[in-house]
């Protein structure tokens, strides 16, 4: 995968279009679930200026890890756009709901390819920020601890650590909700309801001070 | 059950660390293991795209051609600035201050518009995208007669180009207004300036194709007049469709008034659409009936105008 990844990047630099199609694909869908997790139903605005200055930038990308550049990049943006929202004065609530209904209509039309995907990422961003941050990035990425942290701006110690916390927290969570179910919660029939998505957004200000 | 499940195996860490790895390879099934939901979890949270997630591919692919097209220079804060950037830059800024388009149209006016996107236009009778589009200037601030048009210098189709375009003002809207201009300036953006027919055009342009009232939530541009009256005449019968867009907080109000004056010879159809788009994406205009003429039914409005448009329009026979 990274081999592969490392060709296209090479490709892509020399300005082939197919190998910057196949980078887009690899990374896209991890990404902007990442990216979900930071701030949230404008996760697609983010990436798509996270797309633009990667390949404005692609020229002075000068090795290393792809991944770990890539979704910096996105990071950054993330960050700069709570910063945006944070000096805008007001957010116009009615219209966030807006979005949110429409997000809905979205994730119902097609919940039955995705709501697995959604709702696990949903109990994702339910975690600590830090926490939710390592998870996503270790395991939706797919970054090792070490990458991780230099994204991050922490040691690959305390990636790992706040991973291991995640997923306890994460496997305490399904354990509590089998518990109330009285059954095994099948997380890809989409069993889990809907209500992580809105603890997401309620939470979404809190992925701000992970910013290291 | 004390299969393993607990929360407790992960307290050494390495197991954690295996499930983290595994999630991220793309291989986080457990052989012959009972169930875990936490793996269940961690393959779904990473589970292949879906295709709704690459939706932004063409605007990437966009960017990725325009930055070629001008190639970064070392300097960070400003790759792509090239002469030709630069002198798209020159350009837009005169058009930017002036507030008006004209400059963008002595550099190059392409003609046809671009079809707009499939999901824009569901009526069935319309199917055709040379619609004529006839914008309503009512407004004095909003002198938006320049239709959006392609550029001539993309031999692309035009379908990929136009969801490129798309993708563009996707990522234009999504600026502050205060940061737009400066948008347009960085490199990739010199396509979308040019098939708005120019800097001042653009918000107006893109609040007319892109599709997706989630889009606006934060915009505070106004542009008034910005009305798209689709006015489409069947047989003889003449259709005047006039959109009036006042929209504030909110893109995509397209004043659709369509009016379709499908009768005898002479039936002439006005159909007026009055937008009002208030923060609300939704709404009817609605060129109702004909007065006078015979009305076959046709004389109505597809749900194009995101504005609400009242009052509905009438026609005069």
């Amino acid at each position: 995968m990274t081999a592969e990844l490392s060709d296209a990047v090479a490709k892509a630099r020399s300005g082939d279009e197919d190998a910057f199609r196949f980078l887009y694909r690899s990374l896209q869908p991890g990404l902007l679930r990442y990216l979900t997790a930071l701030v949230g139903a404008d996760a697609e605005d983010v990436a798509s200026e996270t797309w633009l200055q990667i390949s404005r930038d692609l020229p002075s990308f000068t090795g290393g890890e792809f991944r770990a550049w890539a979704v910096t990049i996105a990071r950054n943006r993330a960050m700069d756009h709570l910063r945006r929202q944070r000096r805008r004065p007001s957010l116009p609530v009615p219209l966030q709901a807006l979005t949110d209904l429409a997000g809905d209509a979205d994730t119902a039309e097609r919940a039955g390819e995705s709501i697995g995907t959604e709702a696990a990422l949903a109990l994702i961003a339910t975690l600590p920020p830090r926490e939710a941050e390592a998870v996503l990035l270790r395991a939706v990425i797919g970054l090792d601890a070490e990458t991780a942290g230099r994204v991050l701006g922490r040691r690959a110690g305390a990636v790992r650590t706040a991973a291991h916390r995640g997923l306890r927290r994460l496997a305490e969570l399904l354990e509590q909700r089998r518990r109330e179910a009285g059954q095994i919660p099948a997380v890809s029939d989409g069993a889990l309801p809907p209500r992580p998505r809105g603890e997401l957004r309620r939470r979404k200000p809190r992925a701000e001070p992970a910013d290291g | 059950m004390s299969d393993g499940r607990r929360p407790d195996r992960l307290a050494d860490g390495a197991e954690a660390d295996r499930l983290l790895d595994a999630a991220g390879a793309g291989t986080p099934t457990e052989a012959g293991g009972p169930p875990d939901p936490l793996v269940d979890l961690l393959a779904a949270a990473a589970a292949p795209a879906r295709p709704h997630e690459l939706a932004g591919e063409q605007a990437a692919m966009a960017a990725f051609r325009a930055a070629r097209a001008a190639p970064a220079s070392p300097a960070r804060r400003r790759p792509g600035f090239t002469a030709g950037a630069l002198a798209w830059g020159a350009g837009v800024l005169v058009t930017a201050t002036a507030g008006v388009a004209f400059a963008a149209v002595t550099l190059e006016k392409p003609p046809a518009p671009p079809p707009p996107p499939t999901s824009v236009n569901p009526a069935p009778d319309s199917a055709d995208p040379g619609e004529s589009a006839s914008a309503g200037g009512t407004s004095p601030d909003g002198p938006t007669t320049a239709e959006p048009s392609t550029s001539p210098s993309r031999p692309a189709g035009a379908t990929e180009q136009r969801s490129e375009l798309v993708g563009l003002c996707r990522v234009y809207l999504a600026k502050n207004p205060a940061e737009r201009e400066k948008t347009l300036t960085a490199a990739g953006f010199p396509p979308l300036v040019q098939a708005a027919g120019g800097a001042g055009q653009v918000e107006a342009y893109c609040r007319g194709v892109v599709p997706d009232p989630s889009a606006d939530a934060t915009r505070t541009g106004n542009d008034n007049g910005q009305g798209d009256g689709h006015g489409k005449g069947d047989g003889n019968g003449k259709a005047d469709g006039q959109g009036d867009g006042h929209r504030e907080a909110d893109g995509q109000s397209d004043g659709n008034g369509k009016a379709d004056g499908q009768g005898d010879g002479n039936g002439k159809a006005d159909g007026q659409g009055d937008g009002d788009g208030k923060a609300d994406g939704q709404g009817d205009a609605s060129g109702q009936g004909p007065a006078g003429s015979r009305e076959t039914g046709d004389g109505e409005e597809n749900g194009n105008g995101k504005g609400r448009h009242s009052p509905p329009a009438e026609r005069v026979g």
